[in-house]
């Protein structure tokens, strides 16, 4: 009896501590709607402070970075978007430089402050903004990726977003085509995270936490 | 071994016999129509694997099975126990004859020797007469997709483009975690380890058409989503599709 008692117990715990596992995968704050025109505008922040401000009892991330005001974005079909993106955050060297390449955009081309580039330098790169079709997506494959070239290092703090300082941000603009209604992810290529265990296999860390976790640099475009 | 021991051993023999040949008459049937396409110089074998080791396996899991079963059905307790749970006597050990052992371990013995040997023979046929000018696919695998880079072409695309009836050489390596090459249809497995380049023997497609990569190792949060579309498409074709990626590196898509 009490054998039987300890085990139900057991898996009770158990039970609580996956459903508990499985809410820390994502913190996608609610969805962001393309306004008409089918616009977006999303910021790329050092930190988590705008759209994940720490909660009593952890939860949310404040130090990780992440994109604002959402990772849940929502587009028309057969439209052709326009995303905005702040980017606020520093940058560094792609693991891949395939990913300082634009793709997938109209004209295989965005523009940075302005100007109109098809690729950044690999060693300057803050984040990517790479869409996917996930396997079961095939009747309108979407694959659109672009490079957020890095605030300068030493760049002054000019910017107050929610109480908080950030330097001026680059501004990249493009356009991509959607086709048919259909679900797809987003994230960054960028390794922006935290370690992973089992740092240094090949050298390689910083796919974890921020970059492992919806809502911070991973997400889900819907057209609809 | 008594009279009513040597019935139930030709009862349990009749009903293996009549099982395995009834799975092995179903794998014959199944495993073609669930195997992949053959869409390379590899596939074929992989499938015609699938297919041998799964009519050995038929009757050496039906032996099992069957053995299990009856004993369930034929030697279970009848009734209510009498006295309580713990006063329960199990039955009388069992002792192998020294014939039963060797022949035990005299056809495991074989079995394993025979796949040893099939795995070592289908690596030996692709491997003894190499081309010596395939065309080189250095493959990356990074949470969460696959990029492909063609060092002799200087282009590097999200899709995999192979032209039909070239050997192709798979480089493949990892930028973050463990992650597993595959392509279904053209059987391409492969493990992609962070650090490490790893190169298979060269495959060859025969078949137009669509295909895709993907990963069969758990990597992280979209590791279901990573996967790629593979296209195997004619050498002209090809061609152009590499001088234009070349010309416009942006069209990688």
């Amino acid at each position: 009896m009490l054998v039987t008692l300890v085990g139900l117990v057991g898996v009770l715990i158990g039970a609580v501590f996956g459903v508990r596992v499985l809410s820390d995968l994502g913190f996608e704050p609610a969805a962001v709607a393309a306004t008409s025109g089918a616009n977006i505008t999303l910021s790329a922040f050092p930190d988590g402070y705008v759209c994940h401000p720490s909660t009593p009892g952890g939860g949310p991330q404040a130090e990780w970075v992440s994109y604002c005001p959402s990772t849940s974005i929502r587009v028309p079909a057969h439209s052709t978007v326009t995303v905005t993106i702040m980017q606020y955050d520093t940058g560094d060297t792609l693991h891949n430089p395939f990913f300082a390449q634009v793709m997938g955009t109209v004209g295989g081309v965005m523009t940075v402050n302005g100007r109109s580039v098809q690729r950044i330098p690999a060693d300057d790169v803050g984040h990517t903004f790479t869409i996917q079709t996930p396997p079961d997506e095939n009747e309108s494959p979407l694959f659109v990726s672009v490079p957020l070239p890095g605030v300068a290092d030493n760049a002054p703090n000019v910017v107050t977003i929610a109480g908080h300082q950030y330097p001026k941000p680059n501004v990249i603009v493009f356009r991509f085509k959607t086709g048919a209604p259909g679900r797809y992810v987003w994230h960054c290529y960028v390794p922006c995270g935290t370690g992973l265990a089992g740092d240094g296999i090949g050298g390689q860390a910083g796919f974890g936490g921020p970059m492992a976790t919806t809502g911070y640099m991973a997400g889900t475009l819907t057209v609809t | 071994m008594n009279r009513q021991d040597r019935s139930h051993l030709r009862r349990v023999l009749q009903i293996w016999a009549v099982l395995s040949v009834v799975g092995v008459a179903l794998a014959i049937v199944i495993v073609p129509l669930v195997s992949p396409v053959t869409g390379s110089s590899v596939e074929g074998f992989a499938n015609l694997t699938d297919l041998v080791f799964t009519i050995i396996a038929v009757p050496i899991a039906a032996f099992v099975w069957v053995f299990v079963g009856y004993s369930l059905v034929a030697f279970r307790e009848r009734g209510a126990p009498a006295g309580r749970a713990e006063d329960l006597e199990d039955g009388p050990p069992l002792q192998a004859s020294g014939r039963q052992q060797v022949a035990w371990l005299a056809i495991t013995g074989a079995l394993a020797i025979f796949f040893v040997g099939w795995g070592m023979f289908g690596f030996y046929k692709q491997t003894i007469d190499p081309p010596a000018d395939p065309l080189v696919v250095n493959v990356t695998g990074q949470q969460w997709t696959w990029t492909y880079d063609y060092p002799s072409l200087g282009v590097q695309s999200h899709v995999l483009e192979l032209p039909l009836d070239r050997p192709v050489s798979f480089r493949v390596t990892s930028d973050d975690v463990l992650h597993g090459f595959v392509i279904n249809g053209l059987g391409v497995a492969m493990d992609a380890n962070p650090g490490i380049w790893v190169t298979a023997p060269t495959v060859t497609p025969t078949k137009l058409g669509s295909y895709s990569a993907r990963c069969i190792e758990l990597c992280g949060l979209y590791h279901t989503y990573m996967w790629t579309p593979v296209e195997v498409v004619s050498p002209s074709a090809f061609a152009a599709w590499a001088k234009a990626l070349h010309a416009n590196p942006s069209a990688a898509t």
